[in-house]
């Protein structure tokens, strides 16, 4: 975790709370692309289920990796999840 | 009973596992050059026998969840764990 | 036990370090609240017992205890009814509604609550209102509930408190996982306990081997924890917003099923009593059971027992409110089986250790412990390793303080709690036990502030809470509960069970501190390669 300070506090602020909300955006936005299963139940709840798996994941990533890499890597897969969550309820709008 | 029996193969495993202890022995070994009470009759476990003991304190987890026993998988693996800290503890006080 | 560059050992030293540093003492409280909240329930009976044990939770002559007090509430409280064992084994019904709050958001629920004695059928109690002004006035397993609380949300509001305890949940995690990833010699140490009076190698190893123990349950309990604090906190509002465009109702609708059709013309009830037979006869004992619109055409009733001999998740049955007929097995979530609803089930015994009656919360609560004790032996090492800098000497004070303080601050909330239920204290029960415990809690904590020596402080701090866990029996025997011999012959298993624990727990920290006078004097440390050890 060694870099200048700047980087060390990016650190802090992507591995706290950036990455919790990743997590949420990412557990909600899954829901969207998970089989739903025959009980239609699967989707929605693996998610909540492997909330902590989640987080755990993506904090362990943004301490160990590369800031940089971390950094886009996370924002990507926020950024995917994001989008799907926008997508659909502009839809349920509709 | 197969509960029963799997707690008490792995406890057995266990505490043979922890009389005989390589590192714990040296430690009391070194203890006794200073005056305490050396750790008679027991000797550090070869490697070999160490992973047998190893192998026969995990067998009956491994056999309970094949037989899909679950309840008794949990309650064998948290009463081996407890078991397994307690003893070290208690062997740990002994003057 | 992995082999991890210098850099990777760093960072999970610093992780595990400072995480522990900044959630260690809240951590410790919310592991040691859980682990003692494991026998939440037999605590509640050996605070509040009946004068005999109760054989069956829900006796032949439920159904007519509920007939009568369904007879009695205004006809809008029908709507929802739980009924479940409280202290002792006395039975609450709780019929009520949905009331609309004045924020308009979140709905509180509103009706009638009966305690009954299942011995005889009377009503005990009877307390009107919403479930707030209902709480603040009932005071049957409020010892427990006081535990769960703490270990839930650390009795701070809701989402907040579960937020807070969900981190923790998840600093817990990160602890494990950073642990086993730096620890080289996982196995080969497991039986290594060096102790040498209070040096750092004997805090190091009481960690280390308790932490290696104890590794495999403080994961799972770290997982399941924080999923059910963040679950309620903030995943299924998110999950119902998205999945479900924020439509509650169509999430508990693909959760529960449809509703059937709304049919208010009035129906008899089928006999309960027969329905929670067919439970016991499948081998069940009946845990809680729930009625929708009771006394209507479109009644539901559903009844969850406690898991058999040898199962491990939960079940819930479906019966026809009119007939009585078993409708079967209903899964947790949704109307088919599946593997969401399967590991939704999995967390509750996982995480309560209720699923084998005694012997799975006994070995739950010997592992929190261990979990606790880990807590503490890790803050102690740390303060340890920067003896000579004198700010962290605050921080020991503050764990020592915790650790012993804590706990002598339930104990006096547990004395409140009996001098409450004697009439020796006035008032509601919630709000003595608070006072009892924060001044406990204040207490220790100036002791742990003034006292000059640290050694101090955990001397009078354990002798304290040995001498308080035994004057707790003494104070439950003086205020007129049942001595040893007339419980153990009404089958009050838990007020013996409890007492000798109390008695037994005072007795061994004072034998522990005795023994600590005794112990030996700290010595200088030498490394010499693979193990450390002291010098002569």
């Amino acid at each position: 975790m060694a870099g200048t300070r700047t980087e060390k506090i990016w650190r802090f602020v992507l591995a706290g709370p950036l990455v919790l909300l990743a997590t949420l955006i990412i557990m909600a936005g899954s829901s969207l692309w998970l089989p739903e299963g025959q009980a239609q139940v699967n989707n929605f709840v693996i998610p909540v289920v492997l909330l902590p798996a989640i987080w755990a994941v993506l904090f362990f990533y943004s301490v160990l990796d590369r800031l940089g890499r971390a950094s886009v890597v996370i924002f990507i897969l926020t950024a995917v999840h994001a989008a799907l969550i926008a997508q659909h309820l502009l839809q349920a709008q509709q | 009973m197969m509960l029963l029996l799997s707690i008490a193969v792995s406890a057995l495993s266990v505490t043979a596992l922890a009389l005989r202890d390589p590192k714990r022995l040296r430690w009391r070994q070194k203890l006794a050059r200073h005056g305490a009470s050396p750790a008679k009759g027991f000797s550090p476990l070869p490697q070999r026998q160490r992973r047998w003991l190893l192998t026969a304190m995990l067998v009956p987890g491994v056999l309970l969840a094949l037989a899909g026993m679950w309840a008794s998988l949990m309650l064998w693996l948290g009463a081996s764990l407890t078991y397994g800290w307690l003893l070290s503890e208690v062997l740990a006080s002994r003057p | 036990m992995l082999k991890l560059q210098q850099k990777t050992t760093q960072t999970m030293l610093a992780l595990h370090g400072w995480g522990a540093v900044i959630f260690g003492l809240l951590l410790y409280w919310v592991i040691l609240t859980g682990t003692i909240a494991v026998f939440a329930d037999d605590i509640n009976d050996w605070a509040s017992p009946l004068p005999a044990a109760i054989p069956e939770t829900f006796p032949l002559g439920t159904d007519a205890m509920l007939r009568k007090a369904a007879a009695d509430v205004a006809p809008e409280y029908l709507d929802e009814l739980i009924v479940f064992a409280t202290a002792g084994g006395r039975i609450r019904a709780f019929f009520h509604t949905h009331a609309e709050a004045e924020d308009g958001e979140h709905p509180e629920e509103k009706g009638v609550l009966f305690v009954f004695d299942p011995a005889s059928g009377d009503i005990l109690q009877r307390f009107e209102g919403t479930q707030s002004e209902i709480e603040a006035q009932s005071h049957y397993g409020k010892l427990g509930h006081f535990l769960v609380e703490w270990h839930v949300q650390l009795h701070v509001p809701s989402p907040w408190g579960l937020m807070l305890t969900g981190i923790l949940g998840l600093s817990l995690l990160v602890a494990c996982v950073s642990g086993f990833a730096m620890h080289r010699h996982l196995v080969k140490d497991a039986f290594l306990r060096r102790r040498r009076g209070g040096d750092v190698l004997s805090h190091k190893d009481a960690h280390v081997m308790a932490s290696t123990w104890n590794l495999p349950f403080a994961f799972i309990l770290a997982f399941t924890g924080s999923f059910y604090s963040l679950a309620g906190a903030f995943a299924i509002p998110a999950i119902a917003m998205v999945a479900f465009g924020g439509d509650q109702e169509k999430l508990i609708e693909t959760v529960q099923g449809l509703p059937p059709a709304e049919d208010p013309r009035p129906a008899e009830m089928a006999n309960i009593d027969a329905m929670l037979e067919d439970v016991r006869a499948a081998g069940h004992r009946t845990r809680f059971l729930t009625v929708d619109h009771w006394g209507r055409q479109d009644a539901r009733i559903s009844v969850f027992p406690w898991q058999a001999e040898g199962e491990l998740l939960p079940k819930g049955y479906a019966f026809d409110a009119q007939t009585g007929e078993n409708l079967g097995e209903k899964p947790a979530l949704g109307q088919s089986p599946s593997l969401g609803s399967d590991l939704v089930a999995l967390m509750g015994p996982l995480h309560f250790g209720n699923f084998a009656g005694w012997l799975s919360k006994t070995v739950w609560f010997a592992l929190g412990f261990a979990g606790a004790y880990v807590c503490i032996s890790g803050l102690t090492l740390w303060v340890k390793r920067r003896e000579q800098q004198k700010t962290w000497q605050y921080l020991l004070r503050a764990t020592l303080w915790s650790a012993w303080g804590l706990p002598l601050a339930l104990v006096a909330a547990a004395a409140a709690y009996l001098l409450q239920q004697a009439g020796v204290l006035a008032g509601a029960v919630e709000p003595l036990m608070f006072k009892a415990f924060g001044l406990c809690l204040a207490l220790s904590g100036i002791l742990a502030g003034i006292v000059r020596r640290v050694t101090g402080v955990r001397r009078i701090l354990v002798i304290s809470l040995g001498l308080g866990l035994c004057a707790l029996v003494a104070l439950r025997l003086l205020l007129g509960g049942p001595g040893w011999v007339s419980a153990a012959t009404s089958g009050l298993t838990a007020v013996v069970v409890l007492d000798v624990a109390l008695l037994l727990g005072g007795a061994w920290l004072l034998r522990r501190e005795w023994r600590q006078t005794l112990a030996l004097p700290e010595e200088p440390l030498i490394d010499t390669g693979d193990m450390e050890v002291n010098t002569p």
